[in-house]
C-alpha cells in the first residue's frame, strides 16, 4: 500500500467513525431537543388552536373565480 | 377593496422579461435543432422552441385581454385565492393517471404475453417501463401535488398565492418537462438511472422550473395572513427542498455536447450506485411520502371535519420522518460492493423508520375518533382512512424487507413489486383520488356528481389492489425460493426461464388487477366531468355540504 492510499483510507476510517459516533450523537440530541420543545406543557393550547387551521376557512373565501 | 383608477395599461416586469427571455430560448432551441446529433434530440429542441413560442405568445395573448389593474389580493378583506393553476394541475392529474395506469396494464401483458411488443423498439418492455413509472409518479404524483400544495398553501396561509405569471410556469413548465422526458423514453433517451431517466436538459429545465416552485412556496407564506405555518406546508416545503437536493446530487453530469441528448456522470460504478439510490429512496421519501402526507393532514381532518388527532404528533412524525428517511437508501444495495457498514446503516435506520410512519399512520386514521360512522356513510373519507392503512401496510412491509436475511430471500423478484404497489396504488393512489374528490368540487364550486360511483371507484379498485398485491407476494417469494434451489449434486436447481414460465399464473391475476384498478380510474373521470358539467353553485357553505351524504 504506498502513502497516498494510506493516507485516504486512514480518512476515510475517521471520518466514517466521527459520523458514526459524534453524528449520532448530534441528531439524537436534535430529536430530543424536538421532543422537548413539542411535549413543552405550556404550548399545548397553541398547537390545539393550530390543529383548526384548515377548519376555521370556510367564510373566507370570496368567489372562486380565478 | 376599492382600488382608484389607474394610470394606463402597462405590461408588468415578470410580463416583459418572460416575454424576452422565452423569445430566446425559441431563437437557442431552434439552432440546436438544425445542428442536434440525433433525431430525436432535434425533436426534443424543435418542441423547446415551440413551447417558448407558445409561452410568449400566451403571455402577450393573456395581457392584452386582462384589465389594466391587477388582480387585487384581497377582496373585501378575504384573500382572493387563485385557483386556475389547482384546476389545471387536478385536470393534469386525472389525465396523466389514466395514462400511467393504462401503460401498467399494457406492461403487465407484455409479462404474460412477451408478443405484446410486437417487436417494435419504442414499446418493448424496457422503453415503456419508465414511461409508466414516470407518468404514475412524476406526472400523475407530481400533478396531484402540485394541485393540493398551491390549494392548501392558500387556504391555510389565508393569502393569494405569490407571484402573477410565476405559479402557471410551475404547472406549465412542470407538464412541459413530462413531456419532454416521456416522449424521450419511447425513442430510447435515458440516462439509465431508475427513476432518473431524464437527460440532462430535461433536468436543467426541471431545476428552474423547481426553483421557480421553492420561491412562490416561501413568497406566499412571507404573505400569510395566519400567524401559524400549518404541519400540511411543512411537510410541502420538505418535499420541495429535497426534492432539488436529490435531483441536483444526482445529476451531476458532463453533457457530451451541446447538440448531443447524452451526458456522462461525473462518478461511476459503486458511487454512482449509492448516490443513485439515495437518491430513489429519496424520491420514495419526500415525493410519494412527505408530500402526499401533506396533502393527508389537510384533507383528512378538511373531510371528517375534525382537527387531525394529534398535532403534536404531527410535529414529532415531520421531524423523524424528514431525519430518518434520508439514511434508509443503501438498503437497495444489500449484498453488493457497498461498504458493509453503510449496508447495515440503511438497514437499521429503515427499521427505525418504521415508528415515525405508523406515528402519521396512527394520527390520521385515529382522526376519525369519535366519528367512526363516516366511514360507512361518506365513501371520499374512506378512500382517505384507507390510503392511510395502506400506508400502514407498506411502511410496515418496507422496513421487514430492508432486512438483509428477508432481502436476500426478496430482492430482484417481484415481491419488491408487490411492495412498491401497495404503497403507490393503495397509499398514494388513494389518497390523491381521495383529495380530488374533495378539492375539484371546492375549487370548481360545484356538488359532486355521484357518491354512488365513489363507491363503486373505492370498491373496484381495492379488490385490484389485492389481486395485485398477493399475486406479487406469492410471484415473489416463489422466484426466491426457486432461485436459490440447488440440487443434492450443488447445481442450481432451476434455470432462469423455469422460474419465467412458472409465474405465467401470478402475471395474469396481477394484469386482472391492475385492469381493475384501470376501470376504477375511469369510473373517477366520468363522475369528474359529470362535476364539472354541472351548474355551479352560489355559496361556499352549499360545497362544503353537499358532498355529504344523506344520513
Amino acid at each position: 500500500m504506498n502513502d497516498r492510499i494510506a493516507e485516504a483510507v486512514s480518512n476515510y476510517e475517521s471520518w466514517r467513525a466521527f459520523a458514526a459516533s459524534w453524528g449520532l450523537i448530534f441528531f439524537g440530541l436534535i430529536f430530543l431537543c424536538v421532543i422537548a420543545y413539542v411535549f413543552w406543557p405550556s404550548r399545548r393550547r397553541t398547537f390545539e388552536a393550530d390543529a383548526l387551521i384548515p377548519l376555521r376557512e370556510d367564510d373566507d373565501d370570496v368567489s372562486g373565480h380565478v | 377593496m376599492e382600488r382608484p383608477p389607474l394610470s394606463p395599461k402597462r405590461m408588468t416586469t415578470g410580463e416583459t422579461s418572460l416575454s424576452v427571455i422565452f423569445a430566446l430560448l425559441a431563437l437557442a432551441s431552434a439552432f440546436v435543432a438544425f445542428h442536434a446529433y440525433t433525431a430525436i434530440y432535434a425533436f426534443h429542441a424543435a418542441l423547446f422552441a415551440l413551447g417558448s413560442v407558445a409561452a410568449v405568445a400566451a403571455i402577450q395573448t393573456r395581457y392584452r385581454r386582462r384589465p389594466a389593474a391587477l388582480t387585487p389580493l384581497m377582496i373585501d378583506e378575504r384573500p382572493n385565492y387563485n385557483f386556475g393553476p389547482v384546476k389545471f394541475t387536478a385536470l393534469a392529474a386525472l389525465f396523466w393517471g389514466v395514462a400511467g395506469f393504462l401503460v401498467g396494464l399494457y406492461l403487465a401483458l407484455e409479462l404474460a404475453y412477451p408478443q405484446f411488443n410486437l417487436d417494435l423498439p419504442w414499446i418493448n418492455f424496457g422503453r415503456l417501463r419508465p414511461l409508466h413509472t414516470s407518468a404514475v409518479i412524476f406526472a400523475f404524483g407530481g400533478n396531484v401535488l402540485l394541485a393540493c400544495s398551491f390549494y392548501i398553501l392558500q387556504r391555510t396561509s389565508r393569502a393569494r398565492i405569490a407571484g402573477d405569471l410565476a405559479p402557471w410556469f410551475v404547472v406549465l413548465g412542470y407538464n412541459f418537462f413530462i413531456l419532454i422526458a416521456g416522449t424521450g423514453y419511447l425513442f430510447g433517451v435515458t440516462r439509465g438511472h431508475e427513476y432518473a431517466e431524464p437527460e440532462w436538459y430535461a433536468i436543467l429545465w426541471l431545476v428552474v422550473v423547481w426553483v421557480v416552485y421553492l420561491l412562490v412556496y416561501l413568497f406566499t407564506l412571507a404573505r400569510r395572513a395566519e400567524p401559524h405555518i400549518y404541519v400540511a406546508n411543512w411537510f410541502f416545503l420538505a418535499f420541495i427542498v429535497t426534492v432539488a437536493v436529490l435531483v441536483l446530487g444526482n445529476n451531476v453530469e458532463i453533457p457530451v455536447s451541446i447538440y448531443s441528448s447524452q451526458s456522462v456522470i461525473v462518478w461511476a460504478g459503486v458511487q454512482d450506485a449509492m448516490i443513485q439510490w439515495w437518491y430513489a429512496h429519496n424520491a420514495v421519501g419526500f415525493f410519494l411520502t412527505a408530500g402526499f402526507l401533506g396533502i393527508m393532514y389537510y384533507f383528512i381532518p378538511k373531510r371528517a371535519n375534525r382537527p387531525i388527532y394529534s398535532y403534536r404528533l404531527s410535529i414529532v412524525h415531520f421531524w423523524s420522518l424528514i431525519f430518518l428517511y434520508i439514511w434508509a437508501g443503501p438498503h437497495h444495495l444489500h449484498y453488493t460492493a457497498l461498504p458493509d457498514w453503510a449496508q447495515t446503516l440503511g438497514m437499521v435506520f429503515s427499521v427505525v423508520l418504521w415508528m415515525p410512519s405508523w406515528g402519521g399512520m396512527i394520527n390520521g386514521v385515529m382522526t376519525l375518533s369519535g366519528a367512526w360512522d363516516k366511514l360507512r356513510t361518506d365513501p371520499v373519507l374512506r378512500m382517505l382512512v384507507v390510503s392511510v392503512a395502506f400506508y400502514g401496510m407498506s411502511t410496515f412491509e418496507g422496513p421487514l424487507m430492508s432486512v438483509k436475511a428477508v432481502n436476500a430471500l426478496s430482492h430482484y423478484t417481484d415481491w419488491g413489486i408487490g411492495h412498491v404497489h401497495s404503497g403507490s396504488l393503495g397509499w398514494v393512489g388513494f389518497v390523491s383520488f381521495g383529495a380530488l374528490y374533495c378539492l375539484i368540487p371546492w375549487v370548481w364550486r360545484r356538488p359532486l356528481y355521484s357518491l354512488k360511483l365513489v363507491n363503486w371507484h373505492f370498491w373496484i379498485s381495492t379488490i385490484g389492489i389485492v389481486f395485485y398485491i398477493s399475486a406479487m407476494w406469492v410471484a415473489g417469494i416463489m422466484q426466491g425460493l426457486m432461485w436459490r434451489a440447488y440440487t443434492p449434486q450443488g447445481f442450481l436447481e432451476y434455470s432462469f426461464i423455469e422460474t419465467t414460465e412458472a409465474l405465467h399464473p401470478e402475471y395474469l391475476i396481477r394484469a386482472a388487477g391492475g385492469g381493475l384498478f384501470l376501470i376504477g380510474a375511469l369510473i373517477m373521470v366520468y363522475n369528474i366531468y359529470r362535476t364539472i358539467a354541472s351548474p355551479e353553485v352560489d355559496t361556499a357553505e352549499d360545497i362544503a355540504a353537499s358532498p355529504l351524504p344523506a344520513e
